[in-house]
């Protein structure tokens, strides 16, 4: 469960936005027993030990001084969650009854029935089941690619493939700037391509849920079925089929139709009546997820002489690429494309940083590159940041400018300005 | 001069590749101008793929999309090749099989780029020529190319393969038994020649023979190389096996043409040796160039030279296969081989005037390099000192007269004393005379590329050879049309992969840095006034730059290096060498200084740094150096930049994995001259260099450099300013021209070149009228510039 806790100091990004939300919208949330489940989940391990023996300790009470050095840390972030609460007397913190009674029902129904979803078995055939699975995890990976290459290159094609609410956050999570036909992307949204796609699925429901709170609807609706669904992952991964549940309110629907449109869930015709969970939804919530399977091999090799070759067919990581880099050839296993002053620039321009453009090539770095020498040429790098620093040469400072002097004196302010 | 307008053309295009060089386009119509008739040149050889294929598809990142047209073969990563439709080709150097697409690449096309990982050639109309006279056939091209490629090969590219390789090689015209002949082995040729009333005239009357079973046993020449490369035997598991069994194919029908004859049927019929240059002018209008080979070993008229290598001496790997595709069939083939500078072009050279072991013509471009030529001959060859004769403006041997005119030699001398058109001494017209009526076997063409086909012509018109040889390091490319220069003396032969020479240690492996140089304030606002000349020299003439250099010059002489720096403005050369009291060589520099100055950096050893102008660019031959400084450059000239990394590219002694040689080159900061060092260094950036950029130099703040102070730079920068527009021009090299002619050096008219002088002092008559009291409260700046 570490991923979600990136660096000790961080935390993960629901954790903080559930700090950040108010008190009240979260004493709801809290007394939802499968909530309760999935935030304690969420948790680091020694934040979890110390909120199970909070749990099973008749006094639960904590004093901060006798235990042993708890990572005071991690009693004020349950403290800021409305976890742990102030005692009042004798300067000792004790858990939430709520959140004690939530996670302890939780826990003893089991996560699976406290999502409250309605399994449907279909064992009929195995084998259809497994090639339906493959079409699952193919079509929810398509789906959330098309928002990526939206994001990398927004144009009228890619707009096509995104519904206005994926316009929306992106654009309220600022990872593009502009309206309409004129969308571009900015260092932010850069930096979110940079992401694995863990993170990146994370910080979109983030960037989704504070846009709700901002315009003043509660999220709890959403949460609880992105929460419920999420916890039904965990439980049995083997069945991923679940009958939509009828009492969902307008609201919730049409967040699941958002769900679908993420690929996070599956629903191949809305009459069907059921739902298929998919591998991306369970990025939101797999413990112990196994980083490595988001690492592919990279693909790309940069030449001294500027010139990016490609080996892949992905739209997407093209589309990355050429955000930064002027393509020249396309052939169906490989992309030729120049890094240009030009072409650097224009990325610039958004906001991409020289750093963000040179960590994208390393990590996507090919194999033989990497085998012979640097990931990428030592001059290339130098110049994507000279590129970036030439840009900041020119420092602004406040200044008056007086006119129309008579005589021809005026030239020595002239000489002022250009030394 | 073209610089000027140089800067404009090649931004609005974008791409490194299209840029265009100012002095290649300057030379390309050179070629064009000038009153001679226009050279004939096959249509076929206009034709481009480039600007032929349209591409109908672009994807969504505005990149041409070949996807439709190229399928994937099923085992497409044993392949290394992607062959687009518009002729470019992309080789994986990784690839199990990169050495058999290497070596037949380089055959077929031009390479755009060699760097590392992935290499980019392109197919042209004249590589594809090159192709086919080096022997290869259509359908072996098109065959081979079919096999190493990962996708079907488009359409499009076989058409052009076929319809550029169809008509060219098809015929040769051989000299043999000193009689004329042409060749073929194709009947319908043959025949459409025969059929052509203008090459009837010149048939020798004597009816069409089959030629009988060749008479004469065709030995192999052999090269005292290192033993044969097996490299292509090599059986590799990763290589399909139809590569594999076809490039042995080639390989073999390369050398063995002696079977290849036997096969086919050969038609020969004799010409009459006065019309052959109607003949060649005929044929090419019929578009069936003729291919000039010469048959040496059965040249009986033309007395043998009787000079071998000797035995010490051992060509390296690429040489000897240089060699090897010249004299391919046992005849001598013109043609261009392409080395890197200090690969030991001259030794090629050599060999070449050994093997052929007739009378031998070599023309270099300056007189220094004549005295290396002589010198180089005397190295590696066993001739006597008798049989070489010089020809040059001052050192001249004794023009051989009576029974010794007839006896073989080499004779070397200068493309412009052979060129010269005005009036000779006595001297000078025995020996063209002597040039003029001897019938040579071989002519040797020394950096072939810096001479204007206008000149080559010229020298082709005097000389009368059985075979041209030309010798360079930087083949012009950017002309994307075939010049008229490639048709006269003939395809590229060979051209070698710089980083591989450098991987094996044949060449030096050098670091190349660009330094950034700040511009000084005061400088700079002048540089912004100024016009263009004046400009380049303010940028020259920067202080940080003089103190960077100066800075260089100690670190690198604290290390035991031998440093050049080149200028080609003779103003800063001056002042920079004087004012750091190193000698210093330039246009006007006679000959025996020149020789001192070279010999004293090659042996004195407190003689570690001199300065050079732009007469070294070429030919000069400098072991030792292996630090070199660029100050000051002609324009954006690709070619001038390789040349002068050529100067310290020659292998050093203490080889290891280190960089063991430098080469800097300084730029002012936000003036011209970066965008210059950019184009110029696409050449070698494609060659797979890679520049450094330095701005910074550590441990600078500590050393003791002079122009530290204010007042320095300023009275530096009034000397700039009081220079002549002269001096602020770059050098003319005069006589050496490569012209030939003088040139009219290109002061131009007052006007424009006193603007930026006359701002300055259209300013001091206004501040003419302020009174002194109020001079005495300006800034101490201002008084320096009314004192202008």
């Amino acid at each position: 469960m570490d991923f979600f806790r990136m660096g000790d100091s961080e935390v993960a990004p629901f954790i903080a936005f559930l700090a950040s939300m108010n008190r009240e919208e979260r004493g709801r949330l809290i007394s939802d027993p499968s909530f309760c489940l999935f935030l304690f989940r969420l948790f680091s391990p020694s934040t979890q030990s110390l909120i199970l023996s909070l749990i099973w300790d008749s006094t639960q009470l904590i004093r901060i001084d006798e235990r042993i050095e708890p990572d005071i840390s991690c009693v004020t972030l349950l403290e800021q969650l409305d976890i742990v609460l102030q005692n009042g007397v004798n300067n000792t913190k004790i858990l939430n009854p709520i959140f004690r009674r939530g996670y302890l029902s939780g826990a003893l129904e089991g996560s699976h029935r406290s999502s409250r979803f309605v399994p449907i078995n279909s064992e009929k055939d195995i084998d259809k089941k497994k090639k339906k699975d493959k079409d699952v995890v193919k079509k929810s990976n398509e789906r959330w690619e098309c928002l990526l290459r939206f994001l990398a290159l927004p144009s009228e094609s890619t707009v096509q493939n995104v519904s206005s609410t994926t316009r929306d956050v992106l654009n309220h999570a600022g990872f593009t700037s502009g309206h309409g036909t004129d969308i571009e992307i900015t260092s932010k949204g850069f930096q979110f391509l940079l992401l694995s796609p863990v993170k990146q699925i994370w910080s979109y429901m983030i960037e989704l849920l504070k846009m709700e709170t901002r315009e003043g609807r509660s999220v709890k609706e959403l949460l609880d079925v992105l929460l419920r669904m999420a916890l039904c992952i965990h439980s049995e991964p083997e069945n991923k089929k679940y009958e939509v549940d009828n009492s969902w309110t307008e609201r919730q629907c049409n967040f699941v139709t958002h769900l679908r449109e993420l690929g996070l869930i599956f629903i191949r015709k809305r009459k069907d009546g059921f739902f298929y969970l998919t591998p991306n939804l369970a990025n939101l919530c797999l413990a112990n997820h196994d980083d490595s399977l988001t690492k592919k091999s990279g693909s790309i090799i940069v030449e001294t002489n500027f010139r990016v070759y490609a080996y892949t067919s992905s739209s997407l990581q093209l589309a990355i690429l050429s955000s930064f880099t002027c393509m020249t050839y396309r052939f169906h296993d490989m992309s030729v494309g120049i890094l240009t002053r030009d072409s650097v620039r224009k990325a610039l321009q958004v906001g991409i940083t020289a750093n963000q453009i040179i960590s994208f090539l390393k990590t996507n770095c090919h194999p033989e590159s990497l085998s012979t020498s640097l990931p990428i040429p030592i001059t290339v790098s130098d110049q994507i940041r000279l590129w970036e620093d030439e840009r900041k040469r020119l420092i602004y400072q406040e200044a008056a400018l007086y006119s129309s002097f008579e005589s021809e004196k005026v030239s020595w302010i002239k000489y002022i300005c250009i030394i | 001069m073209s610089r000027r307008g140089g800067g404009g053309r090649g931004r609005g295009k974008g791409k490194w590749e299209s840029y265009r060089d100012d002095d290649d386009s300057q030379s390309g119509s050179n070629s064009r101008d000038g009153g001679d008739e226009p050279t004939a040149v096959p249509k076929a050889a206009s034709e481009n793929l480039e600007t032929k294929v349209t591409y109908s598809n672009t994807d969504e990142f505005g990149a041409k999309d070949y996807r439709n047209e190229m399928p994937l073969k099923a085992d497409f990563t044993h392949r290394p090749l992607w062959v687009a439709p518009d002729g470019h080709i992309f080789l994986e150097s990784f690839s199990p099989v990169y050495k058999h697409a290497r070596d037949f690449l380089i055959a077929i096309a031009e390479p755009v780029c060699r760097p590392e990982h992935i290499h980019e050639y392109q197919l042209t109309a004249y590589s594809l020529y090159a192709a086919v006279s080096v022997g290869l056939q259509t359908n072996d091209i098109i065959e081979y190319l079919e096999r190493l490629s990962k996708s079907a090969l488009p359409e499009g590219i076989k058409q052009f393969i076929t319809m550029c390789t169809l008509s060219y090689g098809k015929v040769k015209l051989v000299l043999k038994h000193n009689r004329y002949f042409v060749e073929s082995r194709a009947s319908d040729v043959i025949q459409k020649l025969l059929k052509d009333p203008v090459i009837q005239k010149c048939i020798v009357e004597e009816k069409v023979t089959e030629e009988p079973q060749q008479t004469t046993v065709v030995e192999k020449i052999t090269f005292p190389g290192q033993e044969k490369d097996k490299e292509g035997d090599e059986k590799d598991d990763a290589v399909p096996d139809d590569i594999g069994e076809l490039y042995g194919r080639i390989e073999g029908e390369e050398e063995d043409d002696a079977e290849a004859i036997r096969s086919l049927q050969l038609l020969t019929f004799e010409i009459k040796q006065e019309t052959i240059e109607v003949v060649q002018k005929r044929c090419i209008e019929l578009e069936y160039p003729l291919l000039a080979e010469y048959d040496f070993r059965n040249d009986t008229l033309n007395p043998n030279l009787g000079i071998d290598l000797k035995p010490s001496t051992t060509l390296r790997p690429y040489q000897e296969k240089s060699l090897r595709k010249m004299f391919g069939n046992s005849r001598a083939r013109s043609g261009v081989i392409v080395l890197p500078c200090g690969a030991g072009k001259t030794l090629v050279g050599v060999t070449a005037a050994t093997t052929v072991n007739k009378r031998c013509l070599c023309l270099a471009t300056s007189n220094v390099s004549v005295e290396q030529w002589k010198a180089q001959f005397k190295l590696w060859s066993t001739i006597q000192e008798k049989q070489i004769i010089r020809f040059t403006r001052e050192a001249r041997d004794a023009v051989p007269q009576g029974a010794d005119a007839k006896k073989p030699c080499v004779c070397i001398s200068t493309y412009s004393m052979v060129a010269y058109s005005g009036k000779r001494t006595f001297a000078a017209e025995e020996a063209m005379k002597f040039i003029e009526s001897q019938e040579w076997g071989l002519v040797l063409l020394d950096e072939v590329h810096t001479i204007p086909a206008k000149m080559f012509r010229r020298v082709l018109t005097i000389v009368q050879a059985h075979c041209k040889l030309g010798l360079t390091a930087t083949l012009v490319r950017e002309d994307d049309k075939i010049t008229d220069l490639n048709f006269l003396i003939g395809p590229k032969i060979y051209e070698a992969n710089w980083m591989e020479l450098q991987k094996a240690g044949h060449i030096a492996k050098v670091q190349c840095a660009e330094v950034w140089c700040p511009m000084t304030a005061e400088f700079y606002s002048y540089y912004l006034r100024a016009q263009i000349a004046r400009r380049l020299l303010l940028s020259v003439m920067n202080p940080n730059k003089f103190r960077i250099c100066q800075f260089l010059i100690r670190f690198h002489e604290k290390r035991n290096d031998k440093i050049i720096v080149f200028s080609d403005n003779v103003f800063a050369l001056k002042k920079y060498a004087i004012e750091m009291n190193k000698p210093f060589l330039y246009g006007e520099t006679g000959q025996t200084e020149r020789m001192k100055i070279l010999q004293n950096f090659q042996y004195n050893p407190r003689v570690n740094t001199i300065f050079v102008s732009k007469v070294a660019d070429t030919s000069f031959d400098l072991p030792e150096a292996n630090v070199l400084i660029q100050i000051s450059a002609h324009g954006g000239s690709r070619r001038q930049e390789a040349q002068r990394l050529g100067r310290i590219l020659r292998a050093k002694k203490h080889s290891s994995d280190a960089f063991n040689a430098f080469f800097y080159s300084l730029v002012s900061q936000d003036t011209v001259e970066m965008g210059y060092s950019r184009k110029r260094q696409r050449f070698l950036v494609n060659q797979g260099y890679a520049y450094k950029v330095v701005n910074k130099l550590p441990g600078m703040e500590k050393e003791d450099l002079k122009l530290g102070t204010k007042e320095s730079q300023l009275q530096l920068l009034q000397q700039v300013l009081a220079a002549s527009d002269a001096d602020a021009d770059e050098e003319d090299v005069k006589g050496e021209d490569m012209d030939g002619t003088v040139k009219v050096s290109r002061r131009e008219s007052s006007l424009s070149s006193m603007a930026g002088a006359s701002s300055v002092s259209y300013s001091s008559r206004g501040r003419g009228g302020s009174s002194a009291a109020r001079d005495a409260e300006r800034h101490p700046l201002f008084k320096r510039f009314r004192q202008k």
